[in-house]
């Protein structure tokens, strides 16, 4: 398995603040690397560093295999990225915005201009001025940009930021099209779980500049599907039973009323009619799935309290 | 990617073209002026285009002080506006390095600069020549030593000019601003071209201070190509 992009201990100081804090993070060839955080993580910050524009402060980066210097400038030639918001120059057409990207990035296939404006969408976009755009055109335009010199590797900044439901769509079967059909790897970041978990490979959630969390989604959706939430009056007495009786170790307990356990093979009936066996006032029992959202809501925010 | 390239790319994405526009408007309007002068001041006692010397200072300081502030707005489209604008977020992602795509926006602002401010002065000076056939304000007469002598004055002169117009550009990315761009570049107008219209001895014509104008405007745009390299792009 090899990696097209790994970064080892990035750091990032700015005036006295780590905002990017000893990173490890590794995306695999080939797919797509969901790159989760809440707003000031240091989620663009990171991009950053990957595309050249910020240089670290501490760390290395690793791009196809190569360390990427301050002058590394042809890796540059193999990545596309749209960092922030995709900028463009406001007077001139999509179009000429799309040719002059092809020369600066040495890229000679000018057919290839056409192609991607239709892949986006922008085909009638015509000799209309950039500047004239809205947000969701400019976001595709964007990602033609991105796209149309063919990069191994794509750095996409909260790319459905701004767009609707049926772009949201769009995007999420583009982006899936680019990594089965095209092999292209993606790294894409968001504070939107619901989209990355549709779509990502490999999740890495950030806070506070560190990674707390690099997994593959794989194996989340194997280990934290369901559970049976218990509400009792006397909770430590019911996990006593759940312990000791059941012999099961995979629960947790919750705030003063309620036990939640892990076990796939646990039935509601058997825990239900073990808990009433031995006197433990079960107020409600039910069974619920863990969804990601909570998971990941937890390691955004710090909480410690998720399995 | 040549440096020669990124030129014509340049001059491609900022419709350089136009700037020739530009241009010719700000030589009606140099013209104008002059004529302006010559109408209002002539038999003034330090009338300015009585000789020769006068006449081509005159014009001289006039076109240099127009077109620093043209390429005041030079740099503030070429340069601080794309930072502004953050398309130099983009530019600098391509496998170029930075210091060129910087080189080849001031080369295009140095080198347009100094061909305009050459080209205006010979214009000016051959209209006054053959303004001059008609109604003679001007008695000397014209030696092809004196020619010489302006030609070679105005040269340096336009060198001088188009290499201190660079200035503005470390006072327009301190705050990444188009007004102090161009406010610099009217302040340097000020400094080097004040006087004219009336006594003909502006700073310009003590040779070192052009000359070390212009070298601190090679300075700045040579600095500002070296520390742009490393810099943080926010």
């Amino acid at each position: 398995m090899s990696y097209i992009a790994r970064t080892i201990n990035l750091t990032k100081v700015y005036e006295g603040t780590e905002v990017v804090s000893g990173v490890n993070m590794n995306i695999k060839q080939g797919e797509i690397y969901g790159f989760l955080g809440p707003n000031g993580a240091g989620k663009t910050t990171l991009m950053k560093m990957l595309t050249n524009l910020v240089k670290p402060t501490a760390g290395e980066i690793e791009l196809f295999g190569e360390k990427l210097n301050p002058d590394s400038y042809e890796l540059l030639k193999r990545m596309g990225s749209i960092i922030e918001y995709p900028f463009f120059y406001d007077k001139l057409s999509a179009w000429e915005n799309l040719d002059l990207h092809c020369e600066y990035m040495g890229f000679t296939s000018k057919q290839m201009i056409g192609k991607h404006m239709e892949m986006v969408g922008l085909k009638d976009a015509g000799k209309k001025p950039v500047k004239e755009f809205s947000l969701g055109m400019k976001q595709r335009l964007g990602l033609a940009r991105a796209l149309i010199t063919t990069p191994e590797l794509l750095i996409l900044d909260e790319p459905i930021n701004g767009l609707d439901p049926v772009g949201i769509k769009e995007m999420r079967d583009l982006f899936k099209r680019l990594s089965s059909e095209y092999r292209i790897t993606m790294l894409i970041s968001s504070h939107i779980l619901g989209e990355v978990e549709q779509v990502a490979d490999t999740i890495g959630v950030i806070r506070d500049g560190r990674l707390v969390e690099e997994v593959s989604m794989e194996s989340i959706r194997g280990s934290h599907t369901d559970y049976i939430e218990v509400q009792a009056s006397d909770p430590k007495k019911a996990a006593y039973v759940v312990e000791h009786l059941l012999h099961l170790s995979n629960y947790k307990l919750f705030d003063e009323k309620t036990l939640r356990v892990y076990d796939p093979g646990l039935t509601t009936s058997d825990l239900n009619s073990k808990l009433v066996q031995h006197g433990v006032a079960v107020e409600s029992i039910s069974k619920r799935s863990h969804s990601l959202e909570e998971h990941f809501m937890g390691l955004m925010k710090g909480a410690d309290d998720v399995a | 990617m040549t440096l020669l390239k990124l030129i014509r790319l340049e001059w491609r994405k900022h419709r350089f073209a136009r700037n020739f526009v530009g241009a010719g408007i700000a030589n009606v309007f140099i013209l104008l002026f002059i004529i302006m002068i010559g109408i209002i001041e002539f038999g003034a006692e330090d009338y300015p285009l009585a000789d020769y010397h006068s006449a081509f200072t005159l014009i001289d300081t006039f076109v240099r002080a127009v077109f620093i502030i043209f390429a005041g707005s030079l740099i503030s489209k070429l340069i601080i506006s794309e930072y502004r604008d953050k398309t130099m977020n983009v530019m600098f992602t391509y496998p170029i390095k930075r210091h060129k795509i910087i080189a080849a926006k001031l080369m295009l602002v140095f080198i347009f600069t100094f061909t305009m401010i050459m080209f205006t002065d010979i214009l000016m000076g051959v209209l006054l020549l053959a303004a001059n056939q008609y109604y003679g304000f001007i008695t000397e007469p014209l030696g092809s030593a004196a020619l010489g002598q302006m030609t070679l004055k105005y040269t340096i002169s336009s060198l001088s000019a188009a290499a201190m117009a660079l200035i503005p550009l470390f006072f327009g990315m301190r705050k990444h601003s188009v007004t102090a761009t161009v406010v610099s570049s009217v302040l340097l107008v000020f400094i080097v071209c004040s006087g004219f219209g009336g006594p003909i001895m502006s700073l310009n014509n003590i040779i070192v201070i052009p000359l070390t104008l212009g070298a601190i405007g090679l300075w700045i745009a040579t600095r500002s190509m070296t520390r742009l390299e490393t810099k943080d792009v926010n």
